[in-house]
């Protein structure tokens, strides 16, 4: 009796077997993958803002503490954005004919806001506060990246739930004691042993212990 | 054989269908037979009903072949819109306003006025603008309660049909002109008659500011006429002071004080401005112990104090000045006071009656009576003559001076002075007279002949008859002041810049006075400067004023009148109404109309009817017989169809839907006012009821005779009472309590024996509470795992709960809930996370009434969590029951698996077109749901996350009172107890341990964290 299928529909069967399973597991994780680049999470993205403002210079040059103009980050959820009134506070003094601040002095004086981009989007879904995170001992720097190496802000990280969750799981490695939680420069103990001891104490002495409980960011 | 003791925790099989096997008939009327519609009473409900009503998903008019192209389509073109997360802008501010930290609520102070009813109020705004309307609990007069109407008034100034334009004669003319007009008119009419052809009308509030600006009027135009005017304010109440008491003045009444509390037509626990702390001392008289107070009600129609009754006469509202009479007979034999009032004619002697008699008289000056503001001035002078000769008046009643007076007959005058010439211009703010107005009046007629202002809200039926519209700004965003009932005065500080053109109303005012050019703010505060009397720096009692919300010690004194027995004796009889009595009510949602706009207010289900979108006539079910509509049909997502009655009182016709309402009165017809207006073309009260007001005889009348008639058409009503199934089981429990042994007691159907049993209320519910038995141990190693420092938990009481729904309103307004129209409704697409359920107990014409709130549980073991296929429900370890809205994938298998039907789909994206004012009422710690996701009662989490991360950055833990969900806050008698149940000293947790407790669907072993305690009835011994 002869074959019933020509000897190719093995190889046939064999790739279709595999496909079955392996195309849809392939392609869901294509998707997820794709979810987690920064192609999706917006990472490493410098997006252009109408005045090409140079944390480098205002806080590493000049030493200006974060607080001065994102001086909401103690008390409320969003760290804000400085009021034009308080840039022209200084920039009615310094460089006050500079034609890259021309776009200030016409928000200023027009009474129009200037319009920033946003570079830290977290869905509408989310609700984060800042001001129990900076009382808690994580620093700027954890989220933000050193800002203050940064010629146009961009986000340092991922901002994804999985990055978010990682350290509510396990806050001790991203502590930093409370008078450096704005500090830029400041460094964690090389050795690991160190860190997880300080992380421990400041763990202790704060009282951090976060929830991950859905309700603890959405509402 | 030793018998071995019951178990301590039996097993119950859970009841799947029909109930306990209750029979329909009952020997009681505190059994547990329980209904909830007249046709589930009969027998003839929807049946039994799933997750949803049947229909409830489903798409009008669709056929498979369109239903398939539909999904084909949308298959093929998913993914085509999808695009990158869109960027987003942040625009800072150009000055930070003082004070303002982005991100972090701020609460004013302020106070309303609707009608001569005021409220304070403490109103809370994100950036500026309003999104949240409490009562002030730091005025000592309201705890802090609001009402559904408070509530409401946000919708009202982000409305988008707001009147936005001044106008004259249809033209759009600039503000600054039109007020020109108004001072113009001032100079004329002072120089040509000193003001004789000027006619103001507005509405009451007692506003000291008010009357200095009128004052200053008066000086330039002494002969004009200043008319108050309210479509339902109670002129009979303060006739009737004038009667006995020799003067106009207001009862407040102290229900806490109180034994015996006889109602007469008064449904004093209306939750509104007085009624929010009638409602919270009436709560403390029920306190279950010796001191429990007795609650009679006599009247027409069910209300919310009528359902609190420990007994209740159904009785037409016009017989019940003959009630009276004969209540007065009956006590004068036994107070030789009330001699001198031989008031009444025998009649034959009812047991409630004489019950009552025995009961007022043995409780003293422990007892009183309250009128209903329906009932003539001589109801109210026999109800005071009683409470004085009892030695109330100062023990269960007060007297002030009233806040403010309006005129009984100002539309009628007025409409008088026009049509002899003697009014040449009139000017309105507020209230919407002509809608308001009897038909057979001709307000509109006659308002056209001369030249009009009207400052409004709405492009309303007075706007469309005025010669000038100016559009009027809401309270929120004037200054100004209001009196409350006991004449404090509270301040109205405005939360927000008026968000269009308008003028308040003492910008008229000023612009009349030619004093327009001065900003609001300041003249305000310069206005109470001048009339201030207070030592010291004005300046700082002022701010300390706006900050409290009210000016400390400006109540009236009060009063201690003497009853002039004689005069009560003489009182007029109103003539009895032969026939049908037409009694019309003030509606609980839209009050004299002003809030037909607002969807929350139309959707939320009426607290008796649970009809929504529409006003219906409410007749006994023996007068429905008589009508010739023995049965109204109900099928399920079809909604009721009902018959269209044709009312005819004073000339007028009206044609009605019809609604059956159990415990009415025969031969009387209810209905509602303020449906109907026709200002409301564009809005979502577009043909929402009718307007009762045509049928008034003047312009401030409740009762009458009218004929009614079947016309033989029907109207299809939504009615929410048969929606959201629990199978009747141990549901809304309610006990009896023994006034000699001081025991409770409930009635309990033995299955055994087949017969209603009496059972001790404690060891009943020690069955319905507690953890049942698990086939494995799973708690313990839970909680375990994590530090726990909070035990959310809730308690309702029954027994304070009136069922006035303003904690559902509180609901809407908190927690972004969508409002879905009256079609919506009909298929059970309500979203109210928060429902009050309403059920009769007993006979058909007698029944008793208990309402239950049912939010989320927040079970233990919730059933909901299991069957989520994608995790989109889970549990937090301090026992929320999350819902997280961005993994729902809506398979609703979670709202199928809850017992107790508190889950809510979002079958359309329901926010979607909301207009750019609307959008400002959001709250931004909500997260807006879209399509496609389940929804349900979060214990309000936004707040305990607030408050938690503010007690954490001190270093603290939360305290006791620190997180109150909306409806906690908004609930007038308090029956609504959150917090911590780690906490003993909680409120919470101190009713948690109460023996009234109990969980609902106990056998379910959900292990609810919201639990309920029992309502106690105390009927008189003699009565039950």
């Amino acid at each position: 009796m002869s074959a019933l299928f020509p000897r190719w529909t093995n190889t046939f069967a064999r790739v279709a077997a595999v496909s079955a399973v392996g195309v849809p597991v392939v392609a869901l994780s294509a998707v997820m993958l794709l979810q987690r680049t920064p192609y999706v999470t917006n990472q490493h993205v410098e997006l252009v803002q109408p005045i090409q403002f140079d944390h480098r210079h205002h806080n590493w040059e000049e030493g200006i503490d974060c607080r001065f103009c994102h001086a909401q980050v103690e008390t409320s959820a969003t760290a804000g954005i400085p009021a034009t009134s308080l840039c022209m506070g200084c920039h009615a003094q310094v460089f006050n004919k500079s034609p890259r601040l021309e776009p200030l002095r016409q928000a200023y004086f027009s009474k129009t806001p200037v319009a920033w981009k946003r570079v830290h989007d977290l869905p509408d879904f989310v609700y984060f506060n800042h001001s129990i995170h900076v009382r808690k001992g994580v620093g700027c720097v954890t989220c933000h990246g050193r800002v203050d190496r940064m010629p146009m802000v961009y986000q340092a990280e991922p901002l994804t739930m999985q990055w978010c969750v990682d350290c509510h799981r396990a806050p001790q490695q991203h502590l930093r004691p409370l008078d450096a939680v704005t500090d830029m420069q400041w460094q964690a103990p090389v050795s690991a042993a160190q860190r997880a001891e300080l992380g421990q104490r400041l763990a202790q002495a704060n009282d951090v212990h976060p929830r991950t409980a859905c309700d603890t960011c959405h509402r | 054989m030793t018998t071995k003791p019951p178990p301590a925790v039996t097993w119950r099989l859970p009841v799947l269908d029909n109930p306990v096997g209750a029979p329909r008939s009952h020997e009681s009327v505190y059994g547990h037979a329980y209904w909830r519609s007249v046709e589930e009473q009969r027998g003839e409900g929807a049946g039994p009903s799933g997750e949803f009503l049947p229909g409830a998903s489903l798409l009008d008019a669709m056929t498979r072949r369109e239903a398939m192209t539909l999904l084909g389509a949308s298959a093929a073109l998913a993914g085509v819109g999808c695009t990158m997360k869109p960027s987003d802008t942040i625009l800072p501010y150009h000055q930070a306003p003082e004070g303002l930290t982005i991100g972090n609520p701020q609460q004013y102070a302020t106070a309303m006025s609707v009608g001569g009813v005021a409220t304070p109020l403490l109103v809370t705004a994100r950036e500026g603008r309003p999104v949240k309307i409490e009562g002030n609990p730091g005025v000592p007069w309201s705890g802090g309660a609001s009402g559904p109407f408070e509530q409401a008034e946000l919708l009202c100034l982000y409305d988008p049909l707001r009147l936005k334009r001044f106008s004259q004669n249809g033209e759009p003319v600039a503000k600054e002109d039109a007020l020109a007009a108004l001072t113009r008119l001032t100079e004329m009419a002072s120089k040509k008659n000193k003001g004789a052809g000027v006619r103001l009308l507005l509405e009451p509030n007692g506003s000291p500011s008010r009357e200095a600006l009128l004052a200053a009027l008066a000086e330039s135009l002494p002969n004009a006429k200043v008319l108050m005017h309210a479509p339902l304010y109670p002129h009979a109440r303060y006739a009737g002071a004038q009667l006995a008491l020799g003067r106009r003045l207001e009862p407040h009444y102290r229900f806490q004080n109180a034994r015996v509390i006889l109602s007469l037509d008064a449904d004093f626990t209306f939750p509104h401005g007085p009624g929010l702390r009638q409602a919270r001392a009436f709560a403390e008289s029920r306190e279950p112990g010796p001191s429990m107070s007795r609650l009679y009600v006599v009247e027409p129609s069910l209300t919310i104090t009528g359902s609190m009754a420990d007994h209740r006469l159904r009785m037409r509202a016009s017989d019940i000045e003959a009630f009276t009479r004969a209540l007065v007979a009956l006590l004068s034999r036994q107070l030789p006071a009330l001699a001198q009032v031989p008031g009444a004619e025998a009649t034959p002697a009812s047991p409630f009656l004489e019950a009552v008699a025995a009961d007022v008289v043995k409780a003293g000056p422990r007892a009183v009576l309250v009128v209903g503001d329906r009932q003539p001035a001589a109801v109210h002078a026999f109800a005071h003559a009683v409470n004085g000769a009892l030695g109330s008046i100062g023990e269960t009643v007060t007297f002030t001076a009233p806040a403010h007076t309006a005129h009984v007959d100002a539309l009628q005058s007025l409409v008088a002075d026009i049509e002899r010439g003697a009014a040449e211009s009139v000017i309105i703010f507020g209230g919407n007279p002509v809608y308001s107005a009897p038909a057979h009046l001709g307000l509109a007629a006659s308002l056209k002949k001369v030249p009009t202002f009207y400052g409004g809200l709405y492009e309303d039926e007075t706007a469309r008859v005025s010669r000038w519209v100016l559009p009027a700004s809401h309270f929120l965003e004037s200054w100004g002041d209001v009196r409350l009932a006991d004449g404090s005065v509270a301040l109205t500080q405005p939360l927000v810049e008026p968000l269009y053109e308008t003028v308040s109303e003492a910008q008229v005012l000023g612009a009349l006075l030619g004093r327009f050019a001065a900003p609001a703010a300041w003249s305000f505060k310069e206005s109470w400067r001048q009339r201030s009397t207070v030592t010291g720096d004005f300046e700082a009692h002022f701010a300390q004023w706006l900050r409290a919300g009210w000016v400390t010690q400006s109540a009236f004194s009060t009063e201690t009148p003497v009853v002039n027995f004689a005069a009560v004796a003489e009182a007029a009889k109103t003539p009895a109404v032969e026939g049908m009595e037409l009694a019309l009510t003030v509606d609980s949602k839209v009050f004299d109309g002003r809030y037909a706009q607002v969807p929350w207010l139309q959707e939320l289900p009426d607290p008796l009817t649970k009809v929504v979108w529409d006003n219906a006539a409410l007749v006994s079910p023996k007068t429905a017989e008589q009508l010739g509509f023995p049965k109204q049909h109900f099928k399920g997502t079809d909604g009721y169809r009902v018959p269209l009655l044709r009312i005819t009182a004073h000339g007028q016709s009206l044609e009605v839907p019809a609604f059956v309402l159990p415990g009415h009165a025969d031969n009387s017809v209810s209905l509602a006012l303020g449906y109907g207006g026709s200002s409301h073309d564009k809005t979502v009260a577009q043909s929402v009821g009718v307007n009762a007001y045509r049928l008034r005889a003047t312009e401030n009348s409740w009762l009458s005779p009218c004929t009614v008639e079947n016309t033989g058409r029907h109207h299809t009503l939504v009615c929410t009472q048969e929606h959201w199934d629990m199978h009747q089981r141990d549901l809304a429990l309610q006990a009896v309590r023994d006034e000699a042994t001081q025991t409770l007691a409930l009635d309990t159907f033995d299955h055994f024996e087949g017969r209603w049993k009496k059972k001790p209320l404690v060891e009943h519910l020690q069955t319905l509470k507690g953890p049942q038995p698990a086939l494995y141990d799973y708690a313990p190693r839970e909680v375990a795992k994590t530090r726990v420092e909070y035990r959310w938990g809730m308690a309702i009481d029954l027994n304070r709960c009136t069922g006035c729904s303003a904690c559902v309103t509180a609901c809407y307004a908190e927690n972004n809930i969508p409002t879905v129209g009256k079609e919506g409704v009909k298929r059970n697409r309500e979203m109210a996370w928060l429902r009050v359920d309403r059920y009769f107990i007993g006979e058909l014409d007698t029944p008793g009434v208990i309402t239950q709130p049912i939010p989320c549980m927040q079970c233990e073991t919730a059933p909901c969590e299991y069957v989520c296929p994608v995790n989109a429900t889970s549990h937090s370890e301090e026992g929320l029951n999350d819902m997280v809205y961005n993994r729902c994938i809506g398979t609703r298998y979670c709202a199928n698996n809850c017992p107790y039907k508190v889950r809510r789909f979002n079958y359309f994206h329901y926010h979607q077109n909301k207009t750019p004012s609307e959008r400002l009422a959001m709250n931004p710690e909500v997260t807006v749901r879209a399509r496609g996701v389940m929804e349900k009662c979060t214990y309000c989490v936004q707040r305990i996350e607030r408050a938690r991360i503010e007690y954490r950055r001190e270093g603290q833990a939360i305290p006791d009172g620190a997180v109150q969900t909306a409806c906690q806050q908004a609930c007038p008698t308090q029956a609504i107890a959150f917090g911590n149940l780690n906490d003993p000293q909680a409120r919470v947790s101190r009713l948690h341990a109460s023996e009234r407790r109990y969980d609902l669907l106990h056998d379910l072993n959900t292990r609810p964290r919201t639990v309920y305690l029992a309502r106690v009835k105390n009927p008189h011994p003699g009565l039950s």
